[in-house]
């Protein structure tokens, strides 16, 4: 038999597109390993009877919880990408039923294999597999139909070329603002709360004596052979998981952006089963003489309290200048003073802001003396850095 | 192949309330539970039967009281009717903060074992005897191709953030191992998996990745537009409470039209209201209302529900504190 080299999955574009808008979401549920279970399931002749069903199907399959409601993905955009695509699929199937007259595939079938699948045998005929000669046929009329927009999403910037109505989306206007010091990007921040607080419960320690009592069998046995009988169950204090964070979170104007991340990450430490052995303390841009316990700044404990206290882990969350992408040499002096006067402790600073932006700010040379992380997104290694470092038996000391 | 999920038509069994055996001696049933009727909407059939295709846990969210539980019970009863506890084909894990994920799979009763050999009984030389197997191990063995028994794993944001991740091998492979005994435990045969969730917490993308995900959102404002919530409630109230048949009883109407109007409402404002009333809510209600009208109830009550029922909008609605839960909808839904 001669190869086919032309063959084209079924919904493969509509499946790229989907994975493109995902790629920078902080949840996936679109990958690989679904899609091989959609063209097995349509292999088998399933969700093949209406364009309806196929849908349907594939909601099934990709839609998440966390879709609902992003800005991104959703189950409109979701629906209004497998349509197209689908629609290419309509296409060919009424020109092969045209061709043919097997009527095995219905664009608009009363057949429901979903809801009655114990009655129908899988369709299994040539023109059903869909991945041998299927919808997407190249060469075929489907291949003009326009697909979505590229997934990327460019700013509109030259009012000028706008008002001339030139095409804008054509070109990628983000490359200009690729050295500019304003350039925000929210999509950076694709931490996610789940991550947030599964990092800070992977910081967390066994300490005796936390838990509940429960029953010591080993010492139960150990004292019924000592005595000969049993008359009581013998008693231990459970270890019980503590996590030990102190977040020290800088509230000055630059890192007003960032106040979500800094909330999302105390309720991470406050919530859940895991006690919470930590503080959280407020600054303002320095800590110098003192550290304060709320976020607007009224109630305060002496910085040399929290500095001479028992060792801990401390988080710093600060920009460390690189919103404002100048150097300050005060802001320098005092951060390595601050820093000087903590090295007792294990310190790690996260910069909300991404690592190209401490360049030519305080953040570069503050970085020099501190570990200095950036957030990520859940599938870089950035916050698991920070719990590695807490975890390794070292202080860490100002490295410089 | 297994067969599907048909969901029920008009006169199906489980159409109207039925007492699912527990325990039986001979022919006389010694204890029992009451299935009320389930009526879901075509998507969530299909989105049974997809779960069911692809061999992969349903995963239901929705509001509380839509219904979420009742569903694995039905598909239970779809499939193995009024035996589907005796033939041990139904099979239930509530979930609670402090559940974990082995918890679902064995226990092993140390205690018992302790015990045994203290009373120089033969069983404690074998660990084998003292294995307890949890829900999710016993739905496992329980299930082979074509009849698969169905575990409800209800509310499983109620556990700790790490108990998804915990049961994701055992999802996925159908295998457990005892390691109390080193004995491996699998099943060629999945059962058939119903997670409900709440959303108080978040589930790790790679257990998500594992499920088929259906939202139950029954009263949503383009549905509310429509007929078919007022004739999905009736359909349920008189299979509650009229054992199936048609009935004009002016009633019916009266209190699906109050609630769909305070749905409505409340969709309009949904952070004030914070809990909006649910089918669960609406069904206590219209049980008071039903036990007030034949006279069931105390006077004073009924009188209540007379007034109502003969006023054109004006009366204060009977029992709100059977439908309302947060103090604003309490007091701003007096009326229709």
């Amino acid at each position: 038999m001669a190869k086919n080299t032309n063959i084209e999955l079924p919904l493969y574009n509509a499946f790229i597109q989907l994975m493109q808008l995902e790629k920078d979401q902080p949840n996936k549920g679109i990958d690989p390993g679904s899609y091989l279970q959609l063209i097995d399931v349509l292999h088998q002749g399933y969700a093949l009877n209406s364009k309806d069903e196929l849908l349907f199907f594939c909601k099934k399959l990709w839609l998440k919880p966390f879709h609902t409601g992003n800005a991104a993905i959703n189950e409109q955009v979701m629906e209004n990408i497998i349509n197209d695509n689908l629609h290419a699929y309509e296409t060919v199937t009424k020109k092969k039923r045209n061709k043919a007259t097997d009527a095995s595939l219905k664009s608009d079938g009363d057949l429901d294999p979903l809801n009655n699948r114990g009655d129908i045998e899988p369709k299994k005929s040539a023109e059903d597999k869909p991945n041998e000669d299927g919808p997407e046929k190249k060469g075929s009329p489907e291949k003009q139909i326009p697909t979505p927009a590229a997934t990327t999403t460019s700013l509109v910037i030259n009012i000028e070329e706008s008002r001339e109505g030139k095409a804008l989306d054509q070109q990628d206007y983000s490359t200009y603002f690729n050295d500019k010091k304003f350039k925000f990007d929210y999509t950076y921040l694709t931490v996610s709360p789940r991550f947030i607080e599964q990092t800070i419960r992977s910081l967390r320690y066994k300490v005796k004596g936390t838990g509940k009592p429960v029953i010591d069998m080993e010492a139960t046995v150990k004292d019924v052979g000592a005595k000969g009988y049993f008359d009581n169950w013998q008693f231990s204090e459970e270890e019980d998981f503590v996590t030990r964070w102190t977040l020290l979170f800088d509230r000055g104007g630059s890192m007003i952006a960032f106040h979500g991340l800094q909330d999302t990450m105390t309720e991470a430490v406050m919530k859940g089963s895991i006690k919470n052995d930590g503080d959280i303390f407020y600054f303002r841009n320095i800590a110098r003489d003192f550290l304060f316990t709320t976020p607007q700044r009224t109630l305060a404990v002496p910085f040399d309290e929290v500095a001479n206290g028992a060792r801990r882990n401390i988080l710093i969350v600060s920009d460390g200048g690189a919103a404002r992408g100048s150097f300050d040499e005060d802001r320098i002096q005092h951060t390595y003073l601050m820093i000087h006067q903590l090295r007792k402790h294990r310190i790690a600073w996260l910069n909300p802001l991404p690592k190209e932006r401490w360049k030519n700010s305080s953040a570069s040379v503050i970085a020099g003396f501190v570990n200095m992380f950036q957030p990520g997104n859940d599938y870089s290694d950035d916050l698991g850095n920070i719990v590695r470092l807490f975890k390794s038996k070292l202080i860490t000391p100002i490295t410089r | 192949m297994h067969k599907p999920y048909l969901g029920k038509k008009e006169g199906d069994p489980g159409t109207t309330p039925v007492l699912i055996p527990t325990q039986r001696k001979g022919k006389q049933i010694v204890t029992s539970e009451l299935l009320q009727p389930y009526f879901p909407d075509a998507d969530l059939v299909k989105a049974v039967n997809v779960a069911l295709l692809i061999n992969r846990p349903l995963l239901i969210m929705g509001e509380p009281g839509c219904g979420k539980s009742l569903l694995a019970r039905d598909i239970a009863f779809n499939w193995y009717g009024e035996n589907m506890l005796l033939d041990k084909k139904f099979y239930e894990w509530p979930i609670k903060s402090t559940s974990k994920a082995k918890e679902g799979l064995y226990d092993f009763d140390y205690l018992g074992r302790l015990h045994a050999a203290n009373a120089r009984d033969a069983k404690a030389k074998d660990p084998a005897n003292f294995v307890r197997l949890g829900p999710l191990a016993k739905a496992m063995e329980a299930s082979t191709e074509k009849e698969k028994a169905v575990l409800l794993i209800d509310e499983i944001d109620k556990a700790d953030i790490d108990f998804s991740n915990d049961l994701l091998n055992e999802l996925e492979q159908n295998t457990f191992t005892i390691t109390e005994t080193g004995e491996t435990r699998t099943n060629p045969h999945k059962p058939f998996i119903v997670i409900t969730s709440n959303s108080e917490k978040d589930l790790s993308d790679a257990f998500l990745r594992r499920c088929v995900f259906h939202h139950i959102n029954l009263f949503s404002a383009d549905k509310l537009k429509t007929n078919a919530p007022k004739l999905w409630l009736e359909k349920i109230i008189k299979a509650r409470y009229y054992n199936g048949q048609e009935n004009a009883d002016p009633m019916i109407s009266k209190a699906i039209n109050a609630f769909i109007d305070f749905r409505q409402r409340m969709n309009n404002d949904v952070l004030s209201y914070r809990k909006t009333v649910s089918t669960s809510e609406f069904l206590d209600w219209f049980s008071v209302l039903k036990q007030c009208a034949e006279d069931k109830a105390v006077p004073a009550l009924s009188a209540d529900l007379k007034r109502w029922l003969n006023d054109q909008g004006t009366t204060r609605i009977p029992f709100g504190n059977a439908l309302f839960k947060t103090t604003k909808s309490l007091l701003d839904m007096q009326t229709v």
